[in-house]
């Protein structure tokens, strides 16, 4: 039963440790792609603030440029080799200088956005050849008033190699040109390091590696870390770049590993406790209440004086019904033992005890003189010529007289309570003593600490005159006398078969000399009353 | 009797705040209109320097609020030194269009601008109450040198 419970709730314990596990396994999960979500979110905000500063830039580098007189003469007047020469000198710009734009081209265009210039980082550029962002133009172009004077970025690919362009109007409220500012994002995009903390990683849609930080890890040290990524794409959905920030979730690993560990520590700790409580809680109420139960019916099958005892279980409901069913059954139990018992050891006729009850007594009383030096008296009479009373009168009116002298016979021996002495030692209480009915009109009593004849004569004397007033019954007046033989131990006898025949041999003496009573040696000794 | 006077004690302290508070905006937020005054807004200025090749933009803002930004082709002209003496070499006839602008509709000093010229006799004025701010959160672009 406790191995039962015991494992039932281990194994409890175990799929509530699962569960935790699991559940710990799948938070820890979320909690990353959260994180990993978060990031994400937070590269593209931060890639998109990059190119709008950027744009913004380009766009003070552009208008800066188309103020400039030199330029504006050039454009207006349309002198293509001019123009190149311009935006060459440009190229020395602050901006570009203090590093803030890192510019590859400009170039010009006419208000029908047709290229009339351009001019790379080192050389000049004449003719026709698409030297800008296609898609920027085309977006241009599909512009009309007031929108035209507004600015236009965009991001594409030019020689494979990715830029990021910004039209700008050329000749202040009335455009006579556009001009293009197009430049390396990259080293803007390198600036998210710093502006957020984390590595970053930049490839191209090749998988080409174009910048790597410092700070980012090797392949083979990159767990604990949280990688989200960005792809760059032009307006037409190319991709171009792709950006990737590197976060250390080594310390939320961590939190997570040690939370882990403390729910596990907590589920066996509880578990554990459930499992001391849980067979604390059983044995006190169930089990130890039952061994109550058990002990008490071992000790009544190894000696039944203790049937009747009642018990009290404790314990549970079930338990303690139990038990009162059990002591409700000692009860029945004892009393059907008495039954038997008294069944057992009683004359039915005169209700004294019966000759194997009177034997049992003997030897009790023989023990009770080995162990504490107790003599006693043993008396056997017979009724005078009980034979002709029943043969004259019936069975039925025998019966009656026998039960008639029982009577008498055991008031008597109540009676003698104390018999007095001389000497004033009273004898006090004749406990144990006893009258019984060995069978036929033969009775024995036994009268404890008797030990001098004297005194078993007191008592036979009183038997004796007890029986000399006639019995009355059912209306015939009987006169019937008794002879009594005593024996006393250890005086007359060590062991009882000697006892007994020798007080029957007193009593035979008794009756054939009618002198009422006598003991066996000194059958000379005789009394009449 | 005490009741009757609290409630009306009330009534007369809100009247007032609500007067404070109208007569406080006012002074912060620019006119909607200005009478013989054409306003135009972004949009408008540019169609306006379209057609108005003579147009002169006159930037009312005091020279810290210029390096912010402004206009190309503006002048500067701070509301505080406009009079008839100042505007008169850059305007030279009274019917030259002219249009001045400031930093936005909580900048009053466009307005004492234009109000002055239109008192120097001036008649092509216009007014772009949206001013600066405006044109800059629209993308419009502008020279910071």
């Amino acid at each position: 039963m406790r191995f039962t419970l015991g494992a039932t709730i281990v194994l409890m314990g175990l799929l509530g440790l699962a569960l935790a596990l699991a559940t710990g396994e799948i938070y820890r999960h979320q909690t990353l792609e959260n994180q990993r979500t978060a990031l994400e979110e937070l590269v593209q905000i931060t890639v998109d603030r990059q190119l709008r500063d950027l744009e913004e830039r380009a766009r003070e580098l552009g208008l800066a440029l188309q103020s400039e007189s030199g330029f504006r003469r050039a454009l207006a007047s349309g002198k293509r080799g001019e123009l190149a020469d311009q935006l060459q000198s440009q190229f020395r710009q602050y901006f570009v200088t203090a590093g803030i734009i890192k510019l590859e081209r400009l170039v010009v265009y006419d208000t029908g956005h047709r290229a009339l210039g351009a001019a790379s980082a080192g050389s000049k550029i004449t003719g026709n050849h698409t030297a800008g962002c296609p898609t920027l133009i085309d977006q241009a172009r599909a512009r009309a008033g007031a929108e035209r004077m507004k600015p236009l970025s965009a991001l594409c690919l030019n020689n494979n190699q990715v830029r990021y362009s910004v039209l700008v109007p050329a000749g202040g409220l009335i455009p006579i040109g556009y001009l293009e500012v197009m430049s390396d994002p990259v080293p803007a995009l390198m600036r998210i390091e710093s502006r957020l903390g984390f590595p970053v990683r930049i490839r191209d849609s090749h998988d080409r590696r174009i910048f790597n930080s410092g700070a980012w890890p090797p392949p083979n040290a990159m767990h604990n870390t949280l990688v989200a990524e960005y792809v760059l794409a032009t307006a037409a959905g190319e991709p171009t770049l792709k950006i990737a920030v590197l976060r250390d979730v080594e310390v939320l690993q961590q939190g997570l590993a040690k939370t882990r560990w403390l729910v596990m520590v907590l589920a066996i700790a509880a578990t554990l406790l459930g499992v001391i409580l849980a067979l604390y809680i059983l044995e006190r109420t169930t089990l130890r209440p039952l061994n109550n139960l058990a002990l008490q019916l071992r000790r009544v099958g190894r000696n039944k004086d203790h049937l009747g005892e009642q018990v009290t279980t404790g314990g549970i409901a079930e338990i303690r019904e139990l038990g009162e069913d059990f002591n409700l059954m000692a009860r029945e139990l004892d009393r059907l033992y008495g039954s038997l018992e008294h069944l057992a050891f009683t004359d039915p006729l005169t209700n004294l005890p019966n000759r194997a009850r009177f034997h049992d007594t003997l030897e009790e009383s023989v023990r009770q003189y080995t162990l504490a030096h107790q003599p006693f008296a043993l008396l056997l009479t017979d009724l005078d010529r009980f034979k002709a009373v029943n043969d004259s009168l019936g069975h039925h009116i025998g019966d009656l007289l026998l039960q008639e002298v029982s009577t008498r016979l055991r008031s008597v021996l109540r009676e003698s309570d104390t018999v007095a002495r001389l000497d004033n030692e009273a004898i006090l209480g004749l406990e144990g003593k006893m009258v019984a009915r060995l069978g036929g009109d033969e009775f024995a009593a036994i009268l404890p600490r008797v030990s001098s004849i004297d005194d078993a004569s007191a008592v036979a004397r009183k038997l004796l005159l007890s029986m000399q007033e006639p019995f009355l019954i059912r209306g015939h007046a009987i006169s019937i006398g008794i002879s009594i033989g005593i024996a006393l131990y250890p005086l007359h006898g060590k062991d009882i078969d000697t006892l007994m025949q020798r007080a029957d041999a007193a009593m035979y003496f008794a009756k054939n000399n009618q002198c009422g009573l006598a003991f066996p040696n000194n059958m000379q000794q005789k009394e009449l009353i | 009797m005490l009741g009757t006077i609290n409630f009306r004690s009330a009534g007369l302290i809100v009247t007032l705040v609500a007067f404070a508070v109208a007569a406080r905006a006012e002074e912060t937020i620019a006119p909607e209109n200005i009478p013989g005054v054409t306003r135009v807004e972004a949009e408008g200025l540019l169609a306006l320097a379209e057609k108005t090749p003579r147009l002169v933009i006159i930037d009312s803002r005091i020279a810290m609020d210029r390096k912010q930004g402004y206009l190309d082709g503006s002048l500067s002209l701070p509301d505080t030194e406009t009079s008839c003496a100042t505007l008169a070499p850059l305007l030279v006839t009274k019917d030259r269009p002219v249009l001045f602008y400031c930093n936005g509709e909580k900048c009053g000093r466009s307005v004492v601008a234009v109000k002055i010229a239109k008192q120097c006799g001036y008649t092509r004025l216009y007014w772009y109450r949206g001013g600066f701010e405006d044109w800059k959160l629209k993308g419009f672009p502008y020279l910071k040198k």
